[in-house]
Formats: C-alpha cells, sequence, structure tokens
C-alpha cells in the first residue's frame, strides 16, 4: 500500500488546485500523504523525481495536458521515455483541470449566481469541450454582459486566477468526479484510491 | 470711383499689389493670401469707393485678366477664413489655389479642416474634393470618429531630435508593446516624447518646455551643437487622426484631430507610470481622476474605482491571488492626519495592514491594478519597469492581463522592462529592441514570422539572437 505520493504537473490551473487545502484534504480523506509537487518546465524529469523520492514519494503522479500534442507517444516523448520507470505514473487528459473546473456543477452555479435548483446543462460534457477554459469565460462573459463588468470576462482569462475563484467558490475534487461525464478526474481518484486499495485501478 | 483725396493711397495699394504679384519667389496661394489681406485692410478707408472694383480694373487692365472682381473678392475670404488659423493656413499653402477656392463655399472651420487636411493626405483631385464637400462626408466621418465604440489605432510614431531620438519611427506598433534595452539607451525617452506631445496639447503656446526642464534640456544635444533648434514629435493614427507638433525653434506647431471630442478622449487616454521612485524622472501634468507618474494619488483613484461594487470584486479576485492570505481592502482616512490611506485586511491578522506598512511590491500590484480599473474608455498606458517589486508569477499574470486588455478593449499598453520573465511571454511582434548607437537612440521592431516557436523572446534577446537590446 502506497501512503506517500508526489506530483509532477505542467498547466497553471493544475498547480492552484493541486496546491490547494481542497486538494490536501481530499488526499487525507482517502489516506494519502503528498510530500511534494513540481511544475514540469523542461526535460529535466529525472530532477524532479530524484527529489521527491528523496522526499519519500512511493509514487509519482504525473499530470498532463495533451495540449497541442496530437497523440500520447507525443505526450510521453516530452518527459522522455528513458527517464519513467515504475514510479510514475502519466495521467493525461485533453485540458484537464479547466475540465475538472467545469465538471463541477454546483461551483458553476455559484459563481455564475444561478440558483441550486435551477436547470443548467451548459457543463454536460467538460472533457469534449475542445477548450473547457474557454467555455468557462463564455459563460462568464455572458453573466458579465448582464452586469455591464466588461472587465470581468478579461480577468477570468487568467487560469490561476479562474482556479481560485472556484476553489474560493466550494470546488471539490470529489464535485468534479460525482460528475458523470468528467472521465480523467473519475480516473484520477480511482488510480489514488487503488494506491491505498480502496479499490481496483481501472483503465 | 475712388476719391481724389484718397488717390495717393489708393496708388500706394496698387504698387503694393503689382510687387506682390511680380514676386516670384512665392507661390499663388500665398500671393492670394497676401492679396487678400491687403484689400480687406484697406476696406476701411475706402468704404463707399467700390475698392474691388477699381482695383480688379487697373489689375486686369495692366495683367489682362485673373484680377476679376470675384477672383479678388475670393481672395479677401480666403485671407478672412485662415487668417486667425495660422496653423491651418501652413496647410492651405499646400494645396492647389483651385481646391482652396472650393474650400471657400465651406463654413464651418472644423469642417474646413477636415476637408484640407484629408485633401492633402489622400492627394484628393479637385473633382473628389468637391464631391466630398458636396456629400457632407465629414459629417459621416465626425458620426463615425466620435462614437461610443470608437477605437484610436496608431499606425505610426515618428520623433526627430528629442534628446537620444534623432531619427526613430515606429511602425503598426502592437497595442501591447515593450520595449526592452541597456540602461541608458533611451527607452524613458520615448515614452517621455510622447508625454511632452500629450502634455502640448493640453497648454497652449511654448509653456510645456517648463514642464520638461527647458528647451535646452529637450532638443537632442548634438543637434544643437550643430546650431539646430527644431524637434518634432508626431503619433499618426487611423481616419486622419494625427498629433503632432513641429518645433522650428520659434514656433511651436501642433496638428490636432479635426474632433474636439477625440482629441479629449485621447488626451484623457494616456497616462505614463514609474513605479521605481527613480531619481530624475521628468513627467507631465496628470489629471486628478488618473494615476499620477509615480502613483502619489493611488489612494485617491482607488478609493474612486472600489465605489463600483464589481470594480472591487475584481480588485479583491487579482489581490487574493497575488498577495497571499489577503482578505479585503479599502480606502479609509488616517485618524491622526486625516489623509485617505490604503487599508489592506489579512485573514490571519486582525490588525488591519496600511499606509507605510504595505510592502513596495503590495503598492506596486495595487497600482498596476489602479491603472487598469481607473477609465472604463480606451487607454495609452506608457509604463516603467512594471515588474519592480514582483513576484516572476505575478509578473506573468500581468503580462497575460496586459495582453488580454489589450485585445478586448483595444487599450494600448506599452511597458519598458529589464525583466527576462517578461519578456519570455511575448510575441516577436510585441518586442522593440532600443540600442544606443554613436550617441542617438535605435528602434529595432520584429514580425512574429520572424521567429519560430522552438524559442522564446527571453531566449532570443539574451542569446543575441536579436542583435542588440544588449550591454555588450
Amino acid at each position: 500500500m502506497v501512503e506517500k505520493i508526489g506530483f509532477i504537473y505542467d498547466g497553471e490551473t493544475e498547480e492552484v488546485i493541486i496546491k490547494s487545502d481542497m486538494f490536501g484534504n481530499y488526499l487525507t480523506s482517502i489516506g494519502l500523504r503528498s510530500v511534494g509537487m513540481f511544475k514540469y518546465k523542461s526535460k529535466k524529469l529525472s530532477i524532479y523525481s530524484d527529489k521527491l523520492i528523496r522526499k519519500g514519494a512511493e509514487k509519482i503522479v504525473i499530470l498532463t495536458d495533451m495540449e497541442q500534442s496530437l497523440c500520447f507517444s507525443e505526450v510521453f516523448e516530452k518527459y522522455g521515455e528513458e527517464n519513467l520507470n515504475d514510479y510514475h505514473k502519466i495521467i493525461v487528459a485533453k485540458r484537464m483541470g479547466e475540465a475538472w473546473l467545469l465538471a463541477d456543477t454546483d461551483t458553476l452555479k455559484n459563481i455564475l449566481r444561478i440558483g441550486k435548483l435551477r436547470a443548467f446543462n451548459e457543463n454536460k460534457n467538460p472533457e469534449s469541450e475542445n477548450n473547457p477554459h474557454h467555455k468557462i469565460n463564455e459563460l462568464l462573459s455572458r453573466h458579465a454582459n448582464r452586469t455591464g463588468n466588461k472587465k470581468k470576462a478579461v480577468k477570468f482569462t487568467s487560469k490561476p486566477l479562474l482556479a481560485k475563484k472556484f476553489l474560493d467558490h466550494g470546488f471539490t475534487l470529489q464535485a468534479a468526479v460525482d460528475h458523470p461525464k468528467c472521465m480523467s478526474v473519475q480516473y484520477f481518484d480511482r488510480y489514488l484510491r487503488s494506491l491505498r486499495g480502496e479499490m481496483e485501478e481501472k483503465q | 470711383m475712388i476719391r481724389a483725396t484718397e488717390e495717393k493711397k489708393y496708388q500706394q495699394i496698387i504698387e503694393k499689389l503689382i510687387k506682390l504679384i511680380e514676386n516670384s519667389t512665392i507661390s499663388l496661394v500665398e500671393r492670394n493670401y497676401e492679396i487678400g489681406k491687403i484689400i480687406k485692410s484697406s476696406q476701411k478707408e475706402f468704404r463707399g469707393q467700390m475698392l474691388i472694383e477699381t482695383l480688379s480694373k487697373d489689375l486686369n487692365k495692366r495683367y489682362k485678366e485673373g484680377y476679376s472682381v470675384a477672383s479678388l473678392r475670393n481672395m479677401q475670404n480666403f485671407y478672412k477664413k485662415f487668417r486667425n488659423y495660422k496653423e491651418l493656413y501652413e496647410h492651405a499653402k499646400k494645396l492647389d489655389w483651385t481646391k482652396n477656392l472650393l474650400l471657400l463655399k465651406i463654413g464651418d472651420i472644423k469642417d474646413t479642416e477636415y476637408y484640407l487636411k484629408s485633401a492633402l493626405r489622400q492627394n484628393w483631385p479637385k473633382s473628389k474634393l468637391e464631391k466630398n464637400i458636396n456629400e457632407e462626408t465629414f459629417d459621416a466621418y465626425i458620426e463615425n470618429v466620435e462614437s461610443e465604440n470608437y477605437k484610436v489605432k496608431i499606425n505610426n510614431l515618428a520623433i526627430r531630435n528629442y534628446k537620444s531620438l534623432v531619427n526613430i519611427r515606429l511602425q503598426n506598433p502592437s497595442n501591447f508593446l515593450v520595449f526592452a534595452g541597456p540602461n541608458s539607451s533611451g527607452k524613458s525617452n520615448v515614452f517621455e516624447a510622447v508625454d511632452f506631445l500629450i502634455q502640448s496639447l493640453k497648454i497652449r503656446g511654448k509653456e510645456v518646455f517648463d514642464l520638461f526642464g527647458g528647451e535646452k534640456h529637450v532638443i537632442n544635444f548634438a543637434h544643437q551643437a550643430e546650431g539646430n533648434n527644431d524637434f518634432s514629435i508626431s503619433v499618426e493614427c487611423d481616419d486622419d487622426i494625427t498629433f503632432s507638433l513641429v518645433y522650428d525653434g520659434k514656433m511651436l506647431q501642433k496638428n490636432e484631430p479635426v474632433s474636439e471630442k477625440v482629441r479629449q478622449r485621447y488626451i484623457d487616454s494616456f497616462s505614463r507610470i514609474y513605479l521605481g521612485g527613480g531619481k530624475n524622472k521628468i513627467q507631465g501634468l496628470h489629471s486628478g481622476d488618473k494615476l499620477a507618474f509615480d502613483a502619489s494619488n493611488l489612494s485617491f483613484i482607488l478609493k474612486n474605482i472600489i465605489k463600483n461594487d464589481e470594480k472591487k470584486e475584481d480588485i479583491i479576485d487579482y489581490l487574493q491571488l497575488f498577495v497571499p492570505g489577503l482578505k479585503d481592502i479599502d480606502v479609509k482616512p488616517d485618524p491622526f492626519s486625516g489623509e485617505e490611506e490604503i487599508v489592506l485586511f489579512e485573514k490571519d491578522s486582525k490588525r488591519p495592514f496600511k499606509g507605510k506598512l504595505i510592502s513596495d511590491g503590495t503598492y506596486h500590484i495595487i497600482a498596476l491594478l489602479a491603472l487598469l480599473y481607473q477609465s472604463d474608455e480606451q487607454q495609452f498606458l506608457c509604463i516603467e519597469e512594471p515588474e519592480n517589486g514582483l513576484n516572476p508569477k505575478i509578473t506573468e499574470q500581468f503580462v497575460k492581463l496586459f495582453k488580454e486588455i489589450c485585445r478586448t478593449e483595444n487599450h494600448y499598453i506599452w511597458l519598458i522592462t529589464h525583466s527576462q520573465t517578461l519578456v519570455s511571454f511575448l510575441k516577436p511582434s510585441e518586442l522593440v529592441i532600443v540600442d544606443k548607437i554613436n550617441g542617438n537612440t535605435a528602434l529595432k521592431q520584429f514580425d512574429d514570422n520572424d521567429f519560430n516557436e522552438q524559442i522564446t523572446m527571453d531566449e532570443a534577446w539574451l542569446n543575441n539572437i536579436l542583435e542588440g537590446g544588449l550591454p555588450w
């Protein structure tokens, strides 16, 4: 059973989510503890991994977006196949962090000041959105246009600011997991739980 | 008929006119203006004596044609039209006389200015000028440039002999533009020159020189050493909107848009800021509702901004991201001095931070946000070294924010930087490399196709791929 875990991520949204108290609480709730979290910048995976292992990481989860990559092999190439070993687990999604935000319907409604009981169909398929960040911005723009605040839409083009806003308005990983069509967060959750033997990891 | 008692004076006028007509060193337009001036100034003395008719008869007798009563009246009207608009007359001198005659039909001077300047800039033939006057295209033009959604687009900035800027030009500058280069290469002079131009539009005559340390301080030293005292600054925009000044050593000639509203909007849009507390920085006047050059009026500006709940929420959102632990912001009078000061509330502290207890970096962050939120109109912001006191992550966020705001609100945000982080987020077209070559400032612009995605602009800059912008 694994207890100590390290993270390597490369997105601005993921950075805010992973560093948040919410994420720490989530890990604790499933019996895991983060020993460190590093933002991946260049082809030096071993530097990040060695440091995490020295800090006691038994497993290193690499969270990465597909971004411009055309296929998974390109994503693996980014880290250098020779640098990857049994410690590493790569979790890839098209646009991970922003899709997870979009998947938390209650928080989204909260930010958009839409009543909890009102029907909301704008986030039916968070991961099939080409760019979930744009989708959220579009929703916020529509809201901002109603209030006449032109700069609000500009503000949320900042990914860290958007992520922080979601966290401040109650975003939880569990809420994203509960969305029926956000596979990457469900897979991430299943994988982490499987490390504690809570459930079998299913691809 | 001229009375016998006035005959002598009349002969003097005729002689003056003949001298003018036979002077081959002046243009037809200038000659006609001067003829008009002589006729106008003599009208009073010769009231009731049919001066123009008599002059016409005598001049046509000498020159066969060209001096009909109507022609002389046109010359007089031409003088009357431009006598109080010297700058406009300078433009009229460049236009053919036949085209100037068409301008005489226009009553309003603003309309005249539009047709005159447009005809010159776009080289309209007489037929087109006539057609546009008849169709009153000025009205449609004004409606367009004065509409609420109209945004000024700068096509060209040209500066000559202003301090180290002997001859610089920026063509189609990007709305978001960053100047990088060694210390003392003249980056600030570019912003100062634009500031000088804006201030000259606010102040009558030559008093603007006093704001910038005097004439001798402003004109390029080497140029002065050669006995010259001229310099010029011009900002050319879309739709024939030009702001420029030419100083010939005596007169400060300004060229402004025909629309007073556009002129005022442009003046109001401009802010030049330096948050580094540097010495020897010269700045122009600022209006009370805009952030001052050194942000010394920040609490006042911020107070106005946060009166609006939505804007306050935005500012707090940014601050909560940029300054960990921060909860709220307000502006309150100091209980002892009564002076308004910024008050910051932290999540984990019961006592607020205010005044001098606020760190320089936090103060800079608030100032940069205030700059963006101080106006809902299009802004032209020149910010020197915005990265001062900022964590690189915050610098990154500000670059992204500036870019987005330029894109969505058509702001012009021009920065001077020494920050590698800041440059690393730029596209080639957003960077201007500044160097001093033989004492003169030189600018280098780039095209987005100049570099591929394999290299970031900071790498290109610091590895000398841009071939400049470095001290050695």
